[in-house]
């Protein structure tokens, strides 16, 4: 089996229906996560709407607090008297072993008459723009200054006293802070929660909604395989899916009734191309039988019955090939052995490679069988061969093979025949395509054509691969 | 021998009418399916070519409507369609043989022949002789003037063929269909080069050829 392994990169491709192998190119995978982007962005807008508003909340409770204070604490220090001992007493008693809070009794130039303890406070400093503002005769004044050393800043409040004096409270605002940690860190998980919630519910509404397209794909790649009877069945009940697939329904049907009367136009052409044909034929053939006319007469009777077949299986075989590109019923299915029918034909073909002087080697083995329509098969390996046969010159040879793999079957056609230009190539299998451009050869460039369309019928396929005057490899790919 | 034609195209009916009659066959002729279901019921005939597509009956139901009279005159069907189920069908319905138009008139003739002969019961000759060519199908024994051939399986399956219908003409297609059992012919000529080989192998060093070409129709194997 050396020959066929050489051959196998050849047909290292992937020759059935394109699926998509990439998860993420899925349009499923898309939505999914396009619904959990939206989801997270909107929560995330949602977090940070309540945080602002948390954290609002507590400042203004932490203002009201301080101007309270600053009430409190501005009579205390006017009943008692600015100057006496007492006020200085009130002034450390407020602030004692608290390290949340301050407080100072300014004069109007900032200068400080009376304050608490400030080993906690040393950079808290006297804002002269807010002391202009209370001189100017405002009632209070808010800031936020951070003080050096201390991880939290101080909100700081500025109020008038008695006799032009003006009293400063600084508040750490650590406890509103730390609330707005806790709530930032429960925030976090919360958000990963809902981040795989929202990833599996959008997972499950993009696979369910899509479901149905996958049927419609599903269909279509039946129908490509010229499956045409199949149409789409959908559970969903009245929307744009659904929509889709009564729409894609309708245009099968209308297609499918138009290639039926495509079809049976052709078929009737054929019919009414036939009919004269054949009479030409017969009467072509009673001249010849009767034994009055002279030679010429019956030279051009058998001419013209000579070009009679011509057409006949000319259209035959167009016939042929438009059969198998609509593809193959299950009826017409049976077990072929393909082994049996390359070695008839090789059988078959023997005389003329003698009379080439071409060695004909057969290295398939023995039973292959795979389920398909016998006749077209049949035709499928007798004009590979021929094809080969007719292009490789006295003294070549000519090599079958085949390989089973798992699910499939190579039939591999060497020869070491005059090969096909690259220019050529591309168009070997269509139909009427001959690369003698001068048409002189035997034949109508079909019997490429029909075997690549009953490779198609049976789901296959079949490669080329040539060098200009070494050979040629036909490679039938079939489905096991 | 007697045979009836249901046929509509004129001119085709016309050619193979003239051909049977030139063959030693009295033949009648139906022009629709409802003539000739009445011909065939009324008259005893050896054989009857009866055509798919008629006007009034079509060929099929003609035909099952002959078999539910019991009455089993030998049936070659003539079709344009060439399907392996339209022939399936032809047969299954009761027709005994089945040709796809276009066929060459020799093929029809030696179709009528094999049908008469099974429909006769008349056993095949286990021996065939034309002329100084003998062939002996038990022992595989071919024998041109007394002197022993040796001939390769096929070739021998062709010889048999052409011998049975000695002196009648039978087609490529013919041969392609007995011979290799297949039901279309390559392009190339596969049988002019088997018949070569034949002829190289039976016809040499004697003085009168038995196998002849008649060019368009096909081979003919006779004794002059």
């Amino acid at each position: 089996m050396s020959i066929t392994n050489s051959y196998t990169r050849f047909v290292e491709r992937d020759m059935f229906s394109k699926t998509i192998n990439k998860f993420w190119h899925t349009l499923a995978f898309k939505l999914t996560l396009q619904y959990a982007l939206i989801f997270i962005v909107s929560l995330f807008g949602a977090f940070c709407v309540f945080y602002i508003i948390v954290s609002n909340t507590l400042q203004r409770d932490i203002d009201d607090d301080l101007l309270e204070e600053l009430r409190e604490v501005s009579d205390t220090i006017d009943f008692l008297g600015i100057d006496s001992t007492g006020a200085v007493k009130q002034v450390k008693w407020e602030t004692e072993e608290r390290d949340e809070m301050f407080l100072r009794v300014l004069d109007r130039t900032g200068k400080v008459l009376i304050t608490s303890d400030m080993t906690y406070w040393k950079t808290a400093g006297i804002n002269t723009q807010s002391l202009n503002q209370i001189n100017a005769g405002k009632s209070h004044v808010f800031e936020t200054q951070a003080i050096q050393g201390r991880q939290h800043e101080v909100r700081v409040l500025y109020g008038p006293m008695a006799a032009g004096k003006i009293i400063q409270i600084g508040v750490t605002l650590e406890e509103k802070d730390e609330f707005l940690n806790i709530i930032k860190i429960a925030i976090a998980p919360i958000i990963i929660l809902f981040l795989l919630i929202s990833t599996m519910i959008g997972w499950f509404m993009a696979r369910n909604a899509l479901s149905d397209v996958e049927k419609v794909t599903k269909t279509a790649q039946d129908i490509s395989h010229g499956n045409f009877n199949r149409r789409v069945q959908t559970k969903s009940k009245n929307d744009e899916i659904r929509l889709l697939a009564e729409n894609f329904n309708r245009m099968l049907d209308h297609i499918h009734e138009l290639m039926n009367g495509l079809k049976e136009l052709t078929d009737n052409i054929a019919h009414d191309l036939k009919t004269p044909i054949t009479r030409m034929r017969m009467a072509s053939e009673s001249i010849i039988v009767k034994a009055e006319c002279n030679e010429e007469c019956q030279n051009l009777a058998a001419n013209n019955i000579e070009e009679c077949d011509n057409l006949l299986q000319m259209i035959d075989t167009m016939l042929m090939i438009s059969k198998e590109e609509s593809g193959i019923s299950e009826k017409v299915k049976e077990a072929v052995n393909l082994s049996q029918i390359i070695k008839n034909a090789l059988e078959l073909f023997s005389p003329i490679a003698d009379e080439k002087k071409i060695q004909c080697l057969n290295q398939v083995p023995d039973n292959v069988v795979i389920m398909g329509d016998y006749h077209g098969l049949h035709r499928m390996i007798i004009n590979l061969l021929e094809n080969a046969i007719k292009y490789t010159n006295a003294g070549g040879s000519i090599t079958v093979a085949a390989l089973v793999e798992s699910n499939i079957v190579k039939i591999i056609f060497h020869d070491t025949g005059i090969g096909i230009s690259e220019e050529d190539l591309p168009h070997i299998f269509e139909r009427l395509y001959r690369c003698d451009k001068s048409r002189n050869q035997q034949g109508f460039g079909l019997g490429l054509s029909l075997a690549r369309a009953v490779a198609k019928a049976h789901l296959g396929d079949i490669t080329v691969t040539s060098q200009p005057g070494k050979g040629s490899t036909f490679t039938v790919l079939l489905p096991l | 021998m007697r045979l009836l034609l249901v046929e509509d195209d004129l001119k085709t009916a016309s050619f193979i009418i003239d051909g049977l009659k030139e063959a030693g066959f009295a033949v009648d002729h139906a022009a629709d399916g409802e003539d000739g279901l009445y011909m065939a019921i009324h008259e005893p005939y050896d054989a009857a070519i009866i055509d798919c597509m008629l006007p009034k009956l079509d060929g099929l139901t003609l035909i099952s409507r002959l078999r539910n009279r019991k009455i089993n005159t030998p049936v070659i069907m003539l079709s344009a369609k060439k399907s392996v189920e339209e022939r399936i069908k032809g047969l299954e319905i009761g027709s005994d043989d089945y040709l796809t138009k276009p066929f060459s008139f020799s093929e029809l003739l030696a179709r009528v022949y094999a049908l008469i002969r099974r429909a006769t019961g008349e056993k095949e000759a286990t021996r065939l002789e034309v002329g100084d060519l003998s062939l002996d199908l038990n022992k595989k024994e071919v024998l041109r003037a007394g002197k022993r051939i040796e001939l390769q399986p096929k070739e021998l399956s062709l010889l048999e063929y052409l011998m049975r219908n000695a002196g009648r003409v039978v087609s490529k297609t013919m041969i392609m269909e007995h011979v290799w059992n297949y039901d279309f012919s390559p392009m190339t000529n596969v049988v002019e080069a088997r018949i070569c080989i034949l002829r190289e192998k039976i016809d040499t060093d004697v003085n009168h050829k038995l196998i002849h070409t008649i060019r368009g129709a096909g081979y003919v194997l006779k004794d002059h």
